[in-house]
């Protein structure tokens, strides 16, 4: 019997460690590329080089990058318009997630199923008129482009929403009977207890913001506000030269994936729990 | 004074919505009803002065319905949720009853199989552009060598870029519908398993008599969940393909895009960003009937 078991563990392992390799080796690939020269790359593609380092190693493509390509204001303004946008989205969308999970309204029904029917309409189908009115509003080639359409969106309300819901109402009784006003209790209490769905809601944000080209491609111009997303797409278009733009692959991977590594467990509870409560 | 309004519950109820009900009026609302007010006219985004501004009735959505780039895109939106869906309904599943063991290691594997989706799609892209090379020599040509196979087009082949495309979305989306999965699996009380146990059940047994039937409803979201977003396919096309070669990659977002942006015909787009938005109401829809009526058995 526990010989049975064994050999089912190591096949097992091996078979998972196949399927690992699918996921690990296009990133190890882009990583490994990004230090070779686009020759390098071209003759290691054909064999196993492709994802071991192999010939001349160099940061040449990144010295080429951040020097020559401003690669490093791309990067800074990619950090600034993603960082921005999750700040004011969690304090907006919770601040209206609290109201309507919590505080009792005139109005509340109205707002809620506003909210749930928003949840439908997808940002696609409404992408070009919401680049009309930031071309109305002036924004165009403006870093505020790139922050105010996501201040607020009705998932993350919802998802707030939920979370203040089932919140003990005496904890809000208590606060009032102590002489809290209503935002004291917001910011005192609720958003304090609400830290896994912050994490949640600054996760999908990131990774989305971060990544985000269409949006991007359509309202900013000039190179003082490119994002790296239009970067990579115009490196692409423009050259056929695979070590910068691996180069670059890779300066829009790193940071993410820190993050990933650090955060990991609240990455992944983050999808179940968007995906259990759909 | 201002410390009274926010002892009054409406008052900083009301608030504290504002700053998202302002934001969602300006950038999701109202672009929403232009959507529809635009589909009438024969807006273009800078108007020429022979050319006013004026309603043209259905005009719009005829020429939408009927152009050869609508058809295509409708087709191979069509076809494109055919290779992705059942791809990120099955493999997903294998994978989370895979990792759902107590052996050591599983979180690792869990970690790796997830992370492709922290990588940008635009990323995501130009990696496999790279290992589906259209030369004898690139990576995914030469593995296809090994078995004798010749080497293929991929992206540059009308016949195989949308496949192409699926197999990048499926290689960054399995991880995250494992990891749905695994939430869904885990939620299944672990007494039912002993009890099947006792009963003489073998593994393949517990799958279709326990797991599977208990799953259904993680089943149905998946599957629609998937379904949603392989209407929205855009982003490797607009880094890869620009709906080339031959319009076989064309999609219904990239089609809106387009016409809104590069084109700048507003009243075209518009016309098909509603056609767009029904579709996924439509789907929507089923799926909120479906999960309902799973709920109500």
């Amino acid at each position: 019997m526990r010989k049975r078991k064994i050999k089912t563990a190591v096949f097992l392992y091996a078979g998972l460690s196949l399927v690992a390799l699918l996921f690990i080796l296009p990133p190890i690939c882009l990583l490994v590329s990004s230090f070779k020269t686009s020759n390098q790359i071209s003759v290691d593609m054909s064999n196993i080089f492709a994802f071991l380092p192999h010939g001349k190693m160099s940061m040449d493509n990144y010295i080429y990058l951040f020097g020559k390509m401003n690669v490093g204001r791309f990067f800074f303004n990619s950090f600034v318009s993603s960082v921005v946008s999750i700040l004011l989205a969690v304090l907006f969308n919770s601040m209206m997630g609290y109201a309507l999970g919590v505080l009792k309204f005139k109005g509340k029904g109205i707002l809620l199923s506003l909210i749930l029917s928003l949840l439908i309409v997808p940002s696609e189908a409404v992408i070009i008129n919401k680049m009309i009115v930031i071309n109305t509003m002036g924004l165009i080639d403006h870093m505020l482009a790139l922050i105010l359409p996501f201040m607020a969106t009705p998932f993350y309300i919802f998802l707030f929403y939920q979370h203040f819901r089932d919140m003990p109402y005496d904890l809000m009784e208590a606060a009032v009977m102590d002489g809290c006003d209503y935002p004291q209790i917001f910011f005192r209490i609720m958003l304090p207890l609400s830290k896994p769905v912050i994490a949640t809601v600054s996760i999908l944000l990131f990774v989305k913001r971060w990544g985000d080209l269409a949006w991007p491609a359509m309202v900013t111009r000039s190179n003082a506000i490119k994002v790296l997303p239009l970067a990579l797409q115009s490196f692409y278009g423009d050259m056929n030269d695979w070590g910068p733009i691996f180069a670059m692959g890779t300066v829009m991977t790193v940071p993410v994936m820190i993050i990933f590594v650090m955060f990991q467990k609240q990455f992944i509870q983050s999808i179940a729990m968007s995906g259990i409560k759909g | 004074m201002k410390k009274k309004v926010f002892y009054n519950q409406r008052a900083s109820a009301w608030i504290m919505c504002a700053p998202a009900l302002i934001t969602l009026f300006i950038f999701v609302i109202v672009p929403f009803l232009m959507s529809f007010m635009y589909s009438f006219t024969n807006k273009q985004f800078v108007m020429a002065a022979n050319n006013p501004l004026k309603f043209v009735g259905l005009e719009n959505y005829k020429r939408v319905l009927t152009s050869g780039d609508m058809i295509a895109a409708a087709k191979n939106t069509v076809q494109y949720t055919f290779y992705v869906v059942p791809a990120l309904t099955i493999l997903p599943l294998l994978l989370a009853l895979l990792l759902n063991n107590q052996l050591k290691g599983m979180t690792f594997f869990r970690i790796v199989c997830f992370s492709p989706q922290v990588i940008s799609m635009a990323v995501v892209s130009i990696v496999w552009a790279f290992i589906l090379g259209s030369s004898k020599s690139s990576m995914m040509n030469t593995i296809l060598g090994f078995f004798g196979l010749p080497p293929q087009g991929w992206l540059k082949d009308p016949a195989q870029s949308l496949f192409s495309i699926a197999v990048m979305s499926v290689w960054s989306a399995v991880g995250f519908n494992m990891i749905i999965y695994l939430s869904g699996i885990q939620f299944i009380s672990q007494d039912v398993y002993e009890a099947a146990q006792i009963d003489g059940c073998g593994p393949v047994q517990k799958f279709f008599y326990i797991t599977f039937p208990l799953l259904k409803n993680t089943v149905v979201f998946i599957v629609m969940t998937n379904i949603v977003s392989s209407l929205k396919f855009f982003t490797q096309v607009l880094v890869l393909t620009k709906g080339g070669p031959l319009k076989s990659t064309i999609s219904l977002v990239y089609l809106i895009y387009e016409t809104g942006f590069v084109k700048m015909q507003i009243g075209i787009s518009a016309a098909q960003s509603v056609v767009f938005f029904a579709v996924v109401m439509m789907v929507s829809m089923i799926q909120s009937k479906v999960l309902l009526k799973e709920e109500g058995a």
